[in-house]
């Protein structure tokens, strides 16, 4: 949605903030964006420091939650949007939600960090990690940026991702119970590892419900529990 | 020629008159003044129609010559023409040009209208910031780009050129840009993303290298002095190899010290706050560093320190007296036997300032800049043999920026010196109950 798309509206304010909530959220976004980048960081450089300014920080992204929350509801009550501003206002609520589960989700990754450098384990079995966290890191990225875009075609193409991200996990999983079995006496950090790989992957869940909304504001086709994203690839 | 309207009606008065002498002649007068006049108009029109045609179509027609005021209106239009197509094309060559070397620019360059929304971008910012051009025309930047340090950088809105903010790109998070925002005409701005990647990598390898070295060293030289002293209780206080063995110990004394301020800055530099802050009671802990430095003075200085007991700071205890004791310290080993040095603890204006004066050498004006430069010294000899490892006030630089404060540095030669730490008001609480009380 482009300044001109948002701007058809006889009062200049409600467009001012339809624009402010939509800044919001993205600046939101952005904090849940560096909260994961940082709270993976932690975790595959075993850094307790920036893992407990992660689990400090989460406390902020609560906060912006209430306030957007707040005002999304000021404008259903005193504008009473219609059509596709109220699909933005829903879609808003949604979204935010959506953002304050994956902070939560990115402060547990950093919890499980800051355990396992109290551990002293090593690195070495994690760093298949790397190749589940990139894939969410991008999906987030996506998933804002089509949200900023207001591009159904890029939210379509993001929500796919989750289908490889759900793989990716699987896989860590088999790989960390083999390591368990192999090792019982590190069954007490694996698990925290799979902790971790969920959080992780929990994201991207949220990641596909953010693009799903995405789709729902600018189509206004509802594609929640429906397989819709993987058949319509002609 | 220029015709003025007078001529240009004095012309055709002659026309009439000519018509109407023709008429006098031929004894039609009326007749030919009618003539002559509808003559006129005919041409009048017969040329206005010619420069509508010309005007109203859009293809490249020829301007229409004409004689009389005619012929110079259309040589004036087609002179004009012929000027603003010169213009034209010179202006959109240098445009061309212009947008040839933006888009060229290494450093991604974005222009934001006056609501923060994106006018230009050119291909650096594409690829740098994950811009879509001209798809993202109209977004507002903050929108894309959402990382929250560039966020606080960008509703700060910084009128210091220099000011930037270091974010890791939106695209590839490996890379780190470097970004800058210049205001310019009318509420523009233009938003100059530069990837230094690499530049941060080498200022890592270069710390990682000092206190490697550092690290590494330390263990021989543990090793070395360990033997020394054995040497040294083996060896007759008045033989030969007594005099070596003391110079050796004081060398290995001075390499252990460079070492360990070496390490010690590697940590002030890669830590980026302080751990364990808390509000500290300056007065006692100068007073301290004060009595130390009695002992080095062993005597020779007259040390005062005048200290304001109700001001207490916001800081990490084990730094603020490392860089306390390195500034009092210096002020004894370079002021001579018999000087003074003076310590000030007090509330400013702007916050607190620890002050430390002596009425030593002074320092002349075009080594102040250079000073707290790692080992910058303004006399060598001078300083190593007072015992200096040349590190000491680039570890005081360091550990004040980690606490926001600032040093200032005044010396006149031949009068002394002056070295001040300026606190910032937000880390200064000032404790009224004491004297109440």
């Amino acid at each position: 949605m482009k300044q001109s798309d948002v701007a058809t509206h006889i009062s200049q304010q409600f467009n001012e903030e339809l624009e402010e909530i939509r800044h919001s959220v993205l600046s939101m976004g952005g904090l849940v964006e560096q909260q994961l980048a940082d709270a993976v960081t932690a975790l595959l450089s075993l850094n307790p420091e920036l893992a407990e300014l992660v689990i400090e920080k989460d406390t902020r992204i609560n906060e912006l939650e209430l306030k957007i929350d707040e005002e999304c509801t000021r404008i259903l009550a005193l504008r009473q949007p219609t059509a596709s501003d109220l699909r933005l206002v829903i879609g808003v609520f949604r979204i935010i939600t959506d953002l304050e589960r994956m902070g939560d989700e990115a402060a547990k990754v950093a919890r499980m960090g800051l355990d396992l450098s109290l551990m002293n384990a090593s690195n070495k079995t994690y760093l298949e990690m790397e190749n589940l966290t990139s894939h969410v890191i991008q999906m987030v990225n996506q998933s804002l940026d089509s949200f900023a875009r207001m591009d159904a075609e890029t939210a379509l193409q993001t929500a796919r991702i989750d289908k490889r991200v759900d793989r990716e996990y699987e896989a860590i999983t088999r790989q960390l119970i083999t390591l368990m079995m192999e090792d019982p006496r590190n069954v007490r950090h694996f698990i925290d590892v799979i902790w971790a790989a969920r959080a992780i992957e929990r994201i991207g869940d949220h990641a596909r419900n953010i693009c799903e909304q995405v789709i729902y504001i600018v189509r206004g086709t509802d594609i929640r529990h429906s397989d819709i994203i993987y058949r319509d690839r002609s | 020629m220029k015709e003025f309207p007078l001529q240009l009606l004095l012309r055709h008065l002659y026309g009439l008159l000519l018509g109407a002498f023709l008429g006098i002649l031929i004894g039609q007068f009326l007749w030919t003044l009618l003539f002559t006049t509808i003559l006129m108009l005919v041409w009048h029109i017969y040329n206005l129609g010619r420069l509508a045609a010309w005007t109203g179509s859009h293809k490249k027609l020829d301007i229409p010559t004409s004689r009389g005021i005619w012929g110079q209106v259309f040589d004036d239009l087609y002179n004009r023409q012929q000027r603003h197509n010169q213009r034209k094309k010179t202006l959109s060559k240098t445009l061309k040009r212009f947008v040839k070397a933006t888009a060229a620019l290494p450093d991604g360059t974005v222009v934001l209208d006056d609501g923060g929304y994106i006018e230009w971008c050119n291909p650096s910012a594409r690829q740098l910031l994950g811009l879509r051009w001209p798809k993202d025309g109209g977004q507002r930047l903050d929108n894309l780009i959402r990382h929250p340090n560039f966020l606080s950088f960008y509703e700060r809105k910084s009128q210091n050129e220099n000011d930037g903010v270091e974010i890791p790109s939106p695209v590839d998070t490996s890379k780190i840009l470097f970004i800058q925002i210049v205001p310019y005409g009318n509420s523009r701005l233009l938003v100059i993303a530069r990837d230094i990647t690499l530049l941060k990598r080498l200022e890592n390898m270069r710390r990682n290298f000092i206190s490697n070295v550092s690290h590494e060293l330390k263990t021989p030289l543990t090793v070395i002095n360990g033997y020394l002293e054995i040497l040294e209780a083996e060896i007759e206080p008045d033989s030969k190899a007594s005099q070596p063995v003391t110079i050796m110990q004081r060398q290995t004394a001075r390499m252990v010290s460079i070492v360990e301020d070496l390490i010690t800055l590697s940590k002030l530099e890669t830590g980026e706050q302080p751990e364990n802050q808390t509000w500290i009671n300056v007065c006692h802990l100068i007073e301290e560093v004060v009595s130390d430095a009695m002992q080095l003075s062993n005597g020779d200085h007259h040390i005062e320190s005048h200290l304001d007991e109700s001001v207490t700071l916001l800081a990490n205890p084990q730094e603020i007296r490392s860089a306390f004791s390195n500034l009092v310290f210096n002020a004894v080993r370079y002021t001579q036997a018999g000087g003074r040095v003076d310590v000030n603890w007090e509330r400013t204006e702007k916050g607190a300032q620890f002050k430390v004066s002596d009425n030593g050498p002074g320092i002349p004006t075009n080594h102040l800049p250079r000073l707290t430069e790692r080992f910058y010294r303004v006399d060598v000899g001078r300083s190593r043999h007072k015992g200096g490892t040349g590190l000491g006030l680039a570890i005081v630089k360091h550990i004040l920026i980690r606490h926001d404060a600032g040093l200032q540095i005044d010396s006149v030669v031949g009068e002394g010196s002056q070295f001040s730490c300026c606190f910032p008001v937000e880390r200064v609480q000032f404790v009224q109950q004491e004297k109440n009380d």
